[in-house]
């Protein structure tokens, strides 16, 4: 009996020679698993067509917020000469939607709903570059 | 070939015709279960299956009890053509969003992947 779930293709594998070779019930449960495998492959490739999976898709900043001076904590860090600090994390990870860039303020958009948020954040921010500040003197 | 042998010869093509389509349906039938697992936990007294029925057909099957007591259900046929997707929900046509084919994709990948493993390992 061939084997079928010989996976090297150097001994020459073939689905269909493999399909020839079986009897019964399991060629039934063969010819449905290839069945089943041959429509996933086409359907996935319509669908990709109609629907490309996006692999990887940055955050998008909320509404409002201007993300044009939006840096990563290493160049901000890089810029800035800072050293690692555990502390340096809050609310500075890259992916943050506010701008961390030492030249320019947080730029914040007028988000009603947040304001508050916001301006917390903003000032937790600014005692820590203070404190690092200080610290790097 | 004398018309008995013939006969008889005739009989046992049927029976194992029969015997094929039997468990091809058997095997459909728990796909459809191992497929209604892919999407979470099932209402209360309700049913879930999902299947691939042919190279180009899936179809997700879900009965429920409404707010009233009522039994509900909704079959929904995704046909897959070369210039798209067509869905079918309870014999009316509707939109398939791109979400919807991403959230699909994925649950074929899984089905795949479930059923050869649970179902084919002896053949896949």
């Amino acid at each position: 009996m061939y084997d079928i779930q010989d996976p090297n293709p150097e001994h020459g594998f073939d689905k269909y020679e493999a399909l020839r070779q079986l009897d019964g019930a399991e060629r039934t449960s063969y010819e449905r698993f290839l069945t089943v495998n041959e429509a996933v492959e086409s359907c996935l490739e319509i669908i990709d067509r109609f629907a490309p999976v996006v692999v990887e898709e940055r955050p998008k900043p909320p509404v409002g917020i201007d993300s044009s001076n939006v840096v990563s904590m290493e160049e901000y860090r890089e810029r800035r000469g800072m050293r690692q600090d555990a502390r340096s994390t809050i609310n500075m990870q890259p992916e943050s939607a506010i701008s961390m860039n030492p030249e320019n303020n947080p730029v914040i958009g007028t988000v009603d709903p947040y304001a508050n948020h916001i301006e917390g954040i903003m000032n937790r921010v600014d005692q820590i570059r203070e404190q690092q500040m200080r610290e790097a003197a | 070939m004398p018309v008995f042998k013939k006969l008889v010869s005739s009989l046992s093509a049927q029976k194992d015709a029969q015997r094929k389509a039997e468990l091809y349906r058997k095997l459909m039938r728990h796909e459809a279960k191992i497929g209604g697992e892919l999407f979470g936990p099932v209402r209360p007294g309700g049913r879930r299956e999902f299947f691939c029925l042919d190279k180009h057909t899936w179809v997700w099957h879900e009965e429920w009890v409404d707010q009233n007591g009522q039994h509900q259900y909704a079959t929904t046929r995704y046909d897959f053509r070369p210039n798209g997707i067509v869905k079918s929900q309870n014999g009316q046509y509707r939109n398939v969003s791109h979400q919807e084919a991403r959230n699909l994709r994925g649950a074929m990948l899984m089905y795949r992947e479930r059923i050869k493993n649970e179902l084919y390992s002896f053949v896949a």
